[in-house]
């Protein structure tokens, strides 16, 4: 994989995690102010509990990002072991960034 | 497989959808703190509610346990539980006989109610109307009810006890 594609890639996975744990905590949200819930409290939830999902969605399903790992370990190729590695936190650090904008929506503080 | 025209209408279409869940967003997030304090006060409002149906029905469950027993104490006061016979006699010795005889005979009415005999005090008079009572010393006496009354649960009898002698009694057929 190249240079390009590794940081193109880890853009990708962090928009990806932001994207499921902002769409999906906002449009709960509405769906909450129809079935007569919280909006709010029901986006706070939401976002945490979506983080995880957000992560396994950028990676495109825990499995294969597990496959490559045990392939590239066997294979003495640590530095794609590495780069999955950074995929892994670029969508982590998305998931989270998402998580903490919502809870600063909420509650107004970080 | 779409004409332009189609295309057209399909992303008007599509536009108008995003615009109805940007404004659903938009409208949560600038009126959700809003909503959220009116849910937090339904909340407070249905605890307060519900603490106040209980202490009704507390108290419903209280109110009852007390007329019931109050209930059970006027049913009770209303049992003749003692019976109190008072001999009016001219003849002062052997009353306690004639009391015993009486007590005896208005045994049927312990654990009466009062107002069953109170409404027919007859049946009293009836039961002790010329009854004779034989005393030791071979005489008898002939009672007859006076008076009577009740005391809460003890019914108080005042009888009248006329020594007859043997003359006055006449046996059937002579």
């Amino acid at each position: 994989m190249s240079a390009g594609d590794f940081w193109s890639t880890s853009v990708l996975n962090f928009c990806i995690a932001l994207g499921v744990v902002l769409g999906g905590s906002t449009m709960g949200g509405v769906g909450a102010f129809f079935t007569n819930q919280p909006p709010l409290y029901v986006m706070d939830n939401l976002a945490d509990q979506l983080k995880i999902w957000a992560l396994v969605a950028a990676l495109g399903g825990t499995f294969d990002t597990i496959k490559s790992f045990e392939l590239h370990i066997l294979g003495g190729e640590l530095n794609q072991v590495f780069q999955q590695i950074f995929f892994i936190l670029s969508a982590f650090i998305g998931a989270h960034i998402g998580t903490t904008l919502v809870r600063w929506l909420i509650n107004g503080e970080w | 497989m779409f004409k332009g025209r189609h295309i057209r209408h399909i992303r008007l279409i599509v536009a108008f959808v995003l615009g109805i869940i940007i404004g659903c967003i938009t409208m949560t997030i600038s009126y959700g703190a809003k909503l959220e304090g009116l849910y937090a006060e339904r909340e407070t409002l249905y605890y307060e509610y519900n603490q106040r149906v209980k202490k009704i029905q507390l108290l419903q469950q209280d109110l009852d346990k007390r007329a019931q027993q109050n209930a059970r104490q006027q049913e009770g006061s209303q049992i003749i539980k003692q019976i109190q016979v008072e001999i009016d006699s001219p003849v002062k010795f052997n009353q306690s006989i004639v009391k015993t005889e009486v007590e005896t005979i208005l045994k049927p009415f312990l654990n009466k109610s009062v107002r069953w005999v109170s409404s027919d005090p007859a049946l009293l008079d009836t039961m002790l109307k010329k009854r004779l009572v034989k005393l030791p010393d071979k005489n008898t006496v002939e009672i007859r009810l006076k008076y009577l009354a009740f005391f809460d649960s003890e019914l108080k009898v005042w009888v009248s006890a006329r020594e007859i002698s043997d003359k006055d009694v006449s046996m059937s057929g002579e």
